[in-house]
């Protein structure tokens, strides 16, 4: 199975393979960090998963389509500017805080505001209430970046068009379950 | 606050990136002077955030279930650490820590000999459900039910899910996973089936196809034909050759 086979797999949503690679570096890549950077085999985890993750983010999205080198040498690439990143950020080498960095990571704008914590909890709360399908058809929309084609193929959903309208059926919900509990921790709150 | 239908419908051309840049440039000049709409857009960010940020935390949780069916990678020692009289005490000690081990492994290994059911058991671990869990509600339809299943560990019925899925459309993660769930459930010649199919039919997934399979062998009793396996894999680089290399010489 040659690299580019298997970013194409993971492109179209293939999580086996994404595990495969996971597994295939994770040696090579743990016993580079510890050495490399001093750290212990279990922060070099927690950096290795971030690793996968933004590699499975660029894939997704289009970012990484072919390599021009390999798989390995882009997972080392990434882990060196994570590492690099994440003491600039601290401005000393600790271990890497996964939630802080996935939340930071995300958040791809050029202007990015702070995001207030009870606010994203009162947003995951919403999510949460949003339950399935909508919660699933969003995810692959956003997250796993799918076409409408792809989602309607995958939630059975009559064609493309069907599923776009689900999805912001599904967005208005979210909104309005949000701006309840928004009121409902407001009043909470003053009382 | 009531949210205007035609600020709704610019926020989800923005996000869903239907805006050209030309849009997008006059879209955030009105956003300057327009409060309602930058609050609806800060909304409506931070929502799609929480999307995107709980699909990654379920995407890191398989990535940590898989890393515990993985072989431990050993901390390495930093020899700056050590000052000469810890070292020597260090050393003294580790010899101790060795010689009692090799006189109970003289003692224990002995009566024992590791038939290859003992090692199947030793050495099957189902391999991690990579789809997450579908319990959040709602409805829940027959591929989440299967995953679902899968990870409850209800292997006879992910066994009968993950076929009807491969009747309807054929697809090598499904079939992998459909193979673990007949070896965790007992039915052995159907797995065997599986990953035979798996590695003469499709490009992925060989190696963990080729691991599982010489479990399958290893259960039933056919060490000859596990030891194939396992030789093929210790010879090559991937993430099955240390435990292969390891199985193979508790098989010899």
């Amino acid at each position: 199975m040659s690299d580019n086979h298997i970013i194409e797999q993971i492109r179209r949503g293939g999580q086996v393979e994404l595990g495969f690679v996971y597994e295939q570096y994770r040696s090579e890549f743990l016993h580079w960090i510890t050495r490399e950077y001093q750290c212990s085999v279990e922060d070099g985890k927690d950096i290795y998963q971030i690793v996968i993750l933004i590699f499975h983010d660029n894939v997704k999205s289009g970012k990484l389509v072919h390599l021009v080198s390999s798989i390995k040498t882009y997972l080392f690439g990434i882990g060196k500017n994570v590492v690099k990143e994440n003491m600039r950020k601290a401005r000393r080498q600790t271990p890497i805080n996964q939630e802080k960095w996935l939340k930071e990571y995300l958040i791809d704008d050029a202007e990015p505001a702070p995001i207030e914590e009870d606010v994203f909890a009162t947003a995951k709360k919403a999510l949460e209430k949003l339950g399935q399908p909508c919660q699933k058809l969003i995810e692959l929309f956003y997250y796993e970046k799918k076409s409408m084609e792809e989602i309607s193929s995958i939630l059975n959903y009559k064609n493309a068009e069907t599923a776009k309208n689900q999805k912001c059926k599904c967005m208005a919900r979210l909104r309005k379950i949000f701006e309840q509990e928004m009121t409902n921790t407001t009043i909470t709150t003053i009382s | 606050m009531k949210d205007s239908l035609q600020n709704i419908e610019l926020i989800e051309r923005y996000f869903d990136n239907e805006m050209s840049e030309e849009e997008k440039v006059r879209f955030h000049e009105s956003m300057k002077s327009d409060l309602e709409l930058k609050h609806l857009f800060d909304r409506e960010k931070l929502l799609i955030n929480t999307v995107k940020f709980g699909a990654a935390k379920k995407t890191l949780e398989f990535l940590k279930d898989l890393d515990q069916s993985l072989p431990q990678v050993e901390e390495q020692s930093n020899k700056s650490r050590f000052m000469f009289a810890e070292k020597w005490s260090y050393y003294v000690a580790a010899a101790a820590v060795i010689g009692i081990l090799v006189a109970a492994g003289v003692f224990l290994m002995k009566p024992i000999s590791a038939t290859p059911e003992n090692l199947y058991a030793e050495y099957f671990e189902p391999f991690p459900n990579p789809f997450g869990s579908a319990k959040r509600g709602g409805t829940v339809d027959a591929k989440a039910e299967a995953f679902q299943a899968y990870e409850n560990k209800d292997f006879e019925k992910a066994s009968l899910l993950f076929s009807d899925m491969l009747k309807k459309e054929s697809d090598p993660g499904v079939l992998f996973l459909l193979g673990n769930a007949n070896l965790a459930a007992g039915k052995t010649n159907e797995a065997k089936a599986n990953f035979t199919n798996l590695i003469n039919n499709f490009d992925d997934l060989d190696t963990q196809a080729k691991w599982y399979l010489s479990l399958c062998y290893l259960r039933e009793g056919e060490i000859e034909s596990a030891r194939e396996v396992l030789v093929e894999l210790s010879e090559s680089e991937n993430p099955y050759a240390t435990k292969a290399r390891e199985l193979l010489e508790k098989v010899n």
